[in-house]
């Protein structure tokens, strides 16, 4: 009797794993819209999982539930019912255009499936939890949400989902399933770094860091006597640069060195490239201060720390603690995550306009910040110092410029600096463009309030002067798009938007042909 | 679960030297089969030929120096193919991994046959494009 039901259980559960493993094989050789869906649905069903851990608050399970239901049946649907199209047919597309569409429509798509919980759960309005949801995706931490009267669930999810955007959704579908195209989706969405001479490997490498990373921040902070909620969750959204806090004052409502040291080190290492952290951890210490982005980001934190800390104690305040207070500022907002010990807009206009510079600075090009990128800055700047130093020499001399990568030197050619010229502007009209709406929406405020929120919102960064938190409508979808361009670095939102456009109705924008005549 | 490991397991690592038309074929091919692949070139340009998805590393040097053998990795190598437009460089390649990073599976292309005879000591394969299209236009011949 006992071995019947024993074999019969067997057979059940041999079964469900049949099927379970043939939807598996059809959704992996479906196309990559549904792989990405349901992904999306498995991340916010976690939130649900954890309201377990958390006492009395099994009743929010639902909020999370249902849009994760809604999310995966999309993606089964996307994935079986459109099939996999000839690569070859496309083929003389730029890569970009081709990964351009599933990584924007993957972002789109979390954003507003990740604000329905806020909605469901009773937490926000509408249109403030899709603010959150962009704030938390894009990991920038601007925040509308009351944080010490939200449930817990509520809490972990915001620092989630910057853990899950700070490594960004192909990746995490990369390291699953292996298809031909997704090395242009993986270039697409801005990790430039190869570090395994494979992309799964790559990819499960960065996995590995990031959550190896992540653990040990959670064990510093409960060393420092965080609880281990709170750990979690700063650990979680420090190393993913992004900032959602679960205390209304930040870092700063601990008072306590030890935690602002362990946040600042998270926040330095979710600044850094994974390249350069990965050789890092191979201890080889000595290549790593050779690579120029790490060499500008140290002397950045340093200059500007101290330029900070002076300032202030010429108007008066103790040294020591004013050089303690702007360290932490710096590492905050270059490295674009937006923890705060105080408010820092009222600190004096000089260290607010020095931070406001580091805002567009940004962090490492691959890592989880936003912003204009250090390397890009980097070779800016190289770029500018050879044409001064190019007029100054003799006309025919040759003019080698270089910057050092983790895999060794480079030359710094016409291309490189013709691509970074282009972002540069465009990331500055936007800026331009954001901060004019704005203050056009927003008649009471002075330039300078205006200028400063917005570039906090298109950096990612998330550091606020209270311009946010009593917004109106236009202001929060300006910043909305803010955040969004700046997460996935301008051309690939332009791109995408021009691609589903060709898709759905046909319009090709024909390059303009010159004719030259005789 | 058993099919992701059993492909992990045995995918081995494949340093391709010559990023030419042969070079970078094969280099997609592999890529494609979800392999690791490092290509080696000395002319940066080169690397255009990889297709768009293309998942491997690149590396930008001259694969006769030691300083960018060590630099591929080659001691980590499964296999190694010198696939460069020279006979001499893909020989010398291959004797040079062979013998002091100790490659176990090293193939080299030759243009001229007769050099063939450098390797088979060494334990190095060789192919050779004009013994191969001679063999098979004989047989289309027949």
């Amino acid at each position: 009797m006992k071995k019947e039901k024993i074999e019969a259980l067997k057979k059940i559960a041999e079964k469900v794993f049949a099927a379970l493993r043939g939807a598996a094989n059809k959704i992996s050789r479906g196309n990559v819209y549904g792989k990405l869906f349901i992904l999306i649905g498995a991340l916010i069903s976690v939130p649900a999982a954890a309201s377990l851990f958390l006492r009395g608050e099994i009743k929010y399970a639902p909020a999370f539930l249902i849009p994760a239901v809604i999310a995966a049946a999309i993606g089964v649907a996307a994935g079986i019912l459109f099939k996999q199209k000839n690569e070859n047919a496309r083929f003389w597309q730029s890569p970009i255009q081709q990964g351009s569409l599933p990584v924007l429509s993957a972002w789109l798509f979390a954003i507003g499936i990740g604000s329905l919980p806020f909605v469901i759960g009773g937490q926000m309005r509408p249109l403030d939890s899709l603010f959150e949801s962009v704030s938390g995706w894009t990991t920038t931490g601007l925040t509308l949400a009351d944080v010490e009267n939200m449930p817990k669930t509520f809490l972990f999810y915001r620092s989630f989902m910057q853990y899950c955007g700070g490594l960004g959704f192909i990746l995490m579908v990369n390291m699953l399933v292996h298809g031909k195209s997704e090395i242009n989706l993986f270039n697409a969405e801005g990790h430039p770094d190869r570090i395994m001479p494979n992309l799964k490997k790559t990819s499960r490498t960065i996995f590995l860091l990031y959550n190896g990373f992540l653990a040990a921040g959670i064990i510093l902070y409960l060393i420092f006597k965080m609880s281990f909620f709170d750990a979690l969750c700063h650990a979680m959204s420090a190393l993913s640069t992004a900032g959602f806090s679960t205390r209304a004052d930040s870092i700063g409502a601990y008072n306590s060195v030890g935690i602002e040291v362990v946040t600042s080190v998270l926040m330095l290492v979710g600044s850094t490239n994974f390249a350069v952290l990965s050789l890092l951890l191979r201890g080889r210490i000595g290549r790593v201060l050779k690579v120029g982005e790490v060499r500008f980001m140290l002397i950045m934190t340093a200059g500007f720390a101290l330029l900070i800390a002076v300032s202030m104690t010429l108007s008066g305040s103790p040294f020591f603690s004013s050089l303690h207070k702007a360290v932490f500022g710096v590492i905050t907002t270059f490295s674009t995550t937006g923890y705060t010990l105080s408010d820092y807009y009222t600190w004096q206009p000089f260290a607010v306009f020095l931070l406001f510079i580091l805002m567009f600075v940004g962090g490492g090009a691959g890592s989880t910040a936003g912003g204009m990128k250090i390397l890009r800055i980097h070779i800016l700047l190289k770029a500018a110092v050879g044409g001064i130093w190019r007029r100054l020499s003799p006309s025919n001399k040759i003019i080698h410029l270089k910057y050092s990568k983790v895999q060794g030197k480079s030359v710094i050619d016409a291309d490189l600096i013709s691509e970074t010229m282009a972002f540069a502007a465009s990331y500055i009209m936007i800026f331009i463009a954001g901060t004019a709406l704005i203050l056009l929406f927003n008649p009471d405020i002075d330039l300078f309030k205006g200028m400063f929120e917005f570039a906090s919102a298109l950096g990612t960064v998330g550091i606020s002067n209270g311009l946010t938190k009593t917004a109106n409508a236009p202001t929060l979808v300006v910043e909305m798009i803010g955040m969004i361009l700046g997460r996935l670095e301008i051309f690939i939102v332009f791109v995408g938007i021009y691609a589903a456009a060709r898709r759905i109705a046909n319009i090709e924008i024909k390059p303009r042909r010159r004719v030259f005549k005789k | 679960m058993k099919k992701f490991r059993s492909k992990d397991k045995d995918d081995g690592y494949t340093i391709i030297i010559g990023c030419g038309r042969l070079g970078a074929g094969l280099a997609n091919n592999l890529s494609d089969d979800g392999r690791s692949v490092l290509v080696v070139d000395k002319d940066n340009d080169a690397f255009k030929r990889l297709s768009p998805s293309f998942g491997g590393l690149t590396l930008n040097g001259d694969a006769t120096e030691i300083r960018v053998l060590s630099e591929a990795n080659v001691e980590k190598a499964s296999s190694v193919v010198a696939v460069t437009n020279s006979d001499n460089t893909n020989l010398l390649v291959a004797q040079l991994v062979k013998d002091r990073y100790g490659a176990k599976n090293v193939v080299a292309r030759l243009y001229e046959p007769e050099r063939a005879c450098i390797c088979i000591d060494a334990g190095i394969k060789t192919i050779c494009p004009s013994v191969l299209s001679a063999n098979a236009i004989n047989e289309l011949l027949n």
